[in-house]
């Protein structure tokens, strides 16, 4: 049972209105969040993470140049576009569970052929709470960040481990 | 139970750490991909009679791909050697700034005996501090800026 803030008198659990007053009691089961590390993921946005520039690649790139790419600028995940869009990410993962031991097989193909296509995005303006979300549920460690549908920069499961800690006091 | 209190109490070992794969440091780096592919796991530990020797991951997978090296070179060749491990009895806020300073995504976890007995890993304690407000990400729709304009199913 819910009891309504307005006059009082106690309604089903999930209803809409209160059946005494008809005050709307939809705001109720807004979740408020509780501590000011909560505030922030709900406030803060993506930009705040200073989202690297990633590394583009084009999708006929071999890849074996992609992966020599890869290690010289020591970086995870390379985002393969065609002009301005953004067509398919391959990370250190997909190198890994893709390439594997046969990696000599796969050197002179295009990299497109072992791409992870349509990679989940989100934009800048959007709340870290749906970066972490993302990541946490969808298993992901890289996602690319757009600015009105231009590709901006990456942001990795790092880049949130250390904005939660410089929020969170971790002094032992 | 503030949140503070809980990242200097809770064990590391709370955060979720996976069984650790162990080769020895013969194995063939052809072998232990494989490994790798198999249990869906980002790294191994190389050890000798059971001492840890090193570590090999994706990282340096990455590298071996990019050298053109032979499937049946030794991996103790490709491994990162100086190790940054965690005791058993470790906080999670020493493994959050363990890894957030030295730029690691696993750290070993070694028993009092020296023994390897987890992997602690950037996505572990993720899901722990997400644990924690349940309710900010959990409950978020799929799309940011959804707004669903009737209940659904009522």
């Amino acid at each position: 049972m819910i009891a309504c803030p307005f006059c009082g008198s106690t309604n089903l659990e999930g209803a809409d209105i209160c059946d005494d007053c008809q005050h709307s009691l939809t705001d109720l089961s807004i979740p408020q969040p509780s501590s000011p590390v909560e505030k922030g993921l709900l406030k803060d946005r993506i930009d705040v993470l200073a989202p690297k520039s990633p590394l583009t690649v084009p999708l006929d790139m071999p890849v074996g140049e992609v992966l020599q790419k890869m290690v010289e600028k020591n970086i995870g995940c390379v985002i393969i576009v065609e002009g301005r869009e953004l067509l398919g990410i391959f990370s250190e993962r997909d190198a890994l569970m893709r390439l594997n031991a046969e990696v000599a097989d796969f050197l002179e193909l295009p990299i497109q052929t072992v791409m992870t296509p349509n990679p989940v995005t989100l934009e800048s303006k959007d709340k870290i709470a749906f970066a972490l979300h993302k990541m946490h549920v969808g298993g992901y460690r890289h996602v690319p960040i757009l600015t009105d549908g231009d590709l901006v920069g990456v942001i990795s499961v790092r880049d949130i481990l250390n904005y939660l800690t410089q929020r969170i006091d971790i002094s032992a | 139970m503030s949140f503070h209190l809980s990242l200097n109490t809770e064990p590391v070992t709370a955060a979720f750490p996976n069984n650790p794969l162990l080769v020895s440091p013969d194995a063939t780096v052809g072998d232990v991909l494989q490994l790798l592919r198999t249990h869906r796991a980002g790294s191994v530990l190389v050890c000798e009679e059971r001492k840890l020797l090193g570590i090999f991951t994706e990282r340096d997978a990455l590298k071996w791909m990019a050298s053109g090296k032979s499937v049946e070179e030794p991996i103790a060749d490709f491994m990162s050697r100086n190790l940054v491990t965690l005791n058993e009895d470790a906080t999670m806020g020493e493994a959050i700034r363990l890894m957030s300073e030295g730029g690691y995504r696993r750290l070993p976890i070694l028993s009092a005996e020296g023994q390897p007995t987890g992997m602690a890993g950037a996505r572990g304690i993720v899901h722990f501090l997400v644990d924690h407000f349940p309710q900010t990400i959990y409950t978020l729709p799929p799309k940011p800026g959804t707004v669903a304009g009737e209940r659904e199913g009522a």
